[in-house]
């Protein structure tokens, strides 16, 4: 029989009753909150959560599944995944995670509503109860979508500079804070006769000599600063021809401003400085050329003098003491010779004056142009006045020339003028105009003219457009007109019909000194 | 004719290389008026032995004119000029210095060296004859010999 319990013995069993009610209530709280804490972790979780069973049932999942999905929670819960999966590496993935091991999956997924393709990821994991009872499987999904999205975007327009940077004609070259190149692409490779392997990895000094190094550590040292103006620099290619190049750079740092190297476009300028190299010479050979001719003239011209000389005063003292005292053939032979060298004598004296235009040295200088006219016209004073002519002129500015040559080139032209006159007296007229940053002037006259087809042929030397009898002289006028012009920088021509008359137009540039008086 | 026969010879001395050239000054003095003597040296050098009477020209006539060609061998017209205008005795002989281009007589001109008169040599004859001419009358109209000399 057992005692009834006393007072004290219930009241010490109510205590610990009551205790333990509360223990329990306590437990109850603290499970309730546990749960309620993992049904918010599971409710607002960023990812898809499901939980399907052994045989692929999805036994519940959350809100952001069903919104990855698409479908609502009624066509989700009870959906057998492992029978319905349309991809086999799904169905796999999930296999393998009730079989224990960890089922990963990545893939397009379309939508039950059909209307939306994800990508998704998804994580699958088995799930055992604390006491090892197997509870089926939980899967994480992620949509990465956007993701991808911005991957292949980002691949796209990583393909797109790659082919731009790989087809481009200019060769491109990036290297890193030590100097050592990294990337290449295809031009420059042909550019410098090397592999790609064989120039990313070395330094940008071994692609040079020593003179180019110098100009290489100069711009390096520049770039370090930021500066990312061009520079001509010549490579060493790999068969040792030279490269010479523009350089455009652009150095590279990083988020915290430290200098990470740069990238260079490199433009190959061989052929153009090639170009220009052959330019140059071909301009001083030429320049060379025309200073030799110049100078035979002149040589030719003046040595030829002597002989001539000779040849003539002996003719002409032929016929002074033999003429009449020969027979007439001999008369004759001997006006021949006489003339001829004559002649010969004349166009020597006049290609010397030809020559000698611009090698005495005159120094250019500030010219009146109506000082160089009072010149001209003191020289061809009887020839005016003889024709009767008359010569009047606009006002003349100064101008940047050679006096001495200005004054000839005005009496070769008014001398022109009064030679080819017409019936009436010769009335002649010289104005000038400035035009953008020359003078031009004209010189017209009201003589016999000439056709337009000629309009060049006169400036040629010893090129006439009349007999010999008709109008005397070797027809170096022009020539020496049209070779004081162009020393000076300017160009002359001339305008005319037969019959009315002719205007000769000259231009001299414009220089400082020169200028309306 | 403008003077008797009685008048005494001008003495010429011609400094010129061409032979060409010395016959014709002979020529050309040949058809002139005036009775002369032309002595002929070939060279610059000759010239001024000539003038200051050394070597072998000892017994050489002093020149009334002496006629220069520029372009000699040895010494040109240039250095012969001016080592007689800077000669005391000589510096009063007239010269005739004998270019053959324009462009000569400005290169001397330039130098200052004090010529009586330029001329080119002409190609032409009758021009050479006038020069000739002109020598004459420079000689019977410019000229007065400073020792009194002649019959001025």
């Amino acid at each position: 029989m057992e005692a009834k319990p006393t007072y004290e013995e219930l009241q010490r069993r109510v205590n610990e009753l009551e205790e333990l009610v509360s223990t329990c209530s306590a437990e109850k709280d603290r499970l309730l909150k546990s749960a309620m804490r993992y049904k918010l972790i599971f409710d607002h979780s960023p990812l898809g959560i499901i939980h399907f069973d052994q045989d692929g049932v999805i036994v519940d999942c959350n809100d952001h599944f069903l919104e990855i999905m698409g479908a609502p929670r009624k066509a989700v819960v009870g959906y057998n995944m492992i029978e319905s999966a349309r991809d086999e590496k799904m169905r796999e993935a999930m296999l393998r995670a009730l079989s224990g091991e960890i089922g990963h999956y990545e893939g397009d997924y379309r939508s039950v509503s059909g209307n939306r393709l994800t990508t998704l990821r998804a994580i699958y994991n088995r799930i055992n109860g604390e006491d090892g009872t197997f509870l089926g499987a939980v899967g994480l999904f992620e949509d990465i979508t956007e993701h991808k999205e911005a991957e292949e975007a980002l691949r796209a327009s990583e393909q797109r500079y790659r082919s731009l940077v790989e087809t481009m004609t200019d060769g491109l070259l990036v290297r890193d804070e030590h100097d050592v190149i990294t990337y290449v692409n295809p031009r420059l490779c042909q550019m410098w006769g090397y592999e790609r392997d064989e120039i990313v990895g070395r330094p940008l000094v071994d692609f040079l000599d020593e003179e180019n190094r110098l100009i290489l550590e100069q711009q390096l040292a520049r770039r370090r600063k930021g500066a990312a103006d061009p520079y001509e620099i010549t490579w060493t290619a790999k068969d040792g021809g030279k490269v010479a190049a523009i350089m455009s750079p652009k150095p590279i740092f990083d988020g915290e401003g430290h200098f990470r190297g740069s990238f260079v476009v490199i433009t190959d300028i061989t052929s153009r400085k090639k170009a220009e190299e052959a330019l140059a010479r071909q301009a001083r050979d030429l320049a060379r050329s025309n200073e030799e001719l110049e100078q035979f003239a002149y040589v030719a011209s003046h040595d030829m003098q002597e002989p001539l000389r000779m040849v003539a005063s002996y003719v002409q003292l032929l016929a002074r003491r033999y003429k009449g005292r020969l027979d007439a053939d001999a008369d004759e032979f001997i006006e021949y010779a006489v003339n001829g060298a004559k002649r010969m004598q004349r166009m020597i004296n006049d290609l010397l004056a030809y020559s000698r235009v611009g090698r005495r040295g005159e120094t250019l200088e500030s010219v009146e142009v109506e000082t160089a006219l009072h010149w001209a016209l003191g020289n061809v004073g009887a020839m005016v006045e003889e024709n009767d002519a008359q010569v009047s002129h606009d006002p003349l500015p100064s101008v940047v020339a050679h006096g001495g040559q200005l004054a000839q080139l005005f009496q070769n032209l008014i001398g022109n003028a009064i030679k080819f006159r017409s019936e009436a007296p010769p009335r002649i007229h010289i104005s000038a105009e400035k035009q953008n940053r020359e003078w031009v002037f004209s010189v017209r006259d009201n003589g016999i003219g000439f056709d337009r087809e000629y309009s060049d042929k006169i400036f040629v030397i010893f090129q006439r457009l009349h007999g010999k009898g008709v109008y005397p002289g070797t027809g170096i006028g022009l020539a020496i007109c049209k070779k004081i012009v162009e020393n000076l920088g300017g160009r002359i021509w001339a305008e005319s019909k037969p019959g009315e008359g002719a205007a000769f137009y000259f231009t001299i540039p414009e220089r400082r000194g020169g200028g309306m008086s | 004719m403008r003077r008797g026969k009685s008048v005494k010879p001008v003495e010429i001395l011609l400094v010129e290389d061409n032979p060409g050239d010395v016959r014709l000054t002979i020529e050309g003095l040949k058809e002139g008026k005036v009775k002369n003597n032309l002595q002929v040296v070939e060279d610059g050098a000759e010239a001024l032995a000539y003038l200051k009477r050394q070597g072998k020209y000892q017994d050489a006539v002093r020149p009334d004119l002496i006629l220069l060609d520029l372009n000699l061998p040895r010494k040109d017209g240039r250095e012969v000029l001016s080592e007689i205008k800077a000669d005391e005795d000589l510096r009063h002989i007239p010269v005739v210095v004998l270019t053959s281009s324009k462009a000569e007589q400005d290169i001397l001109k330039a130098y200052s060296l004090h010529a009586n008169c330029y001329i080119t040599k002409p190609v032409d004859l009758d021009q050479f004859i006038a020069v000739v001419e002109s020598i004459e009358d420079f000689w019977f109209t410019i000229v007065k010999l400073p020792r009194g000399e002649g019959n001025g």
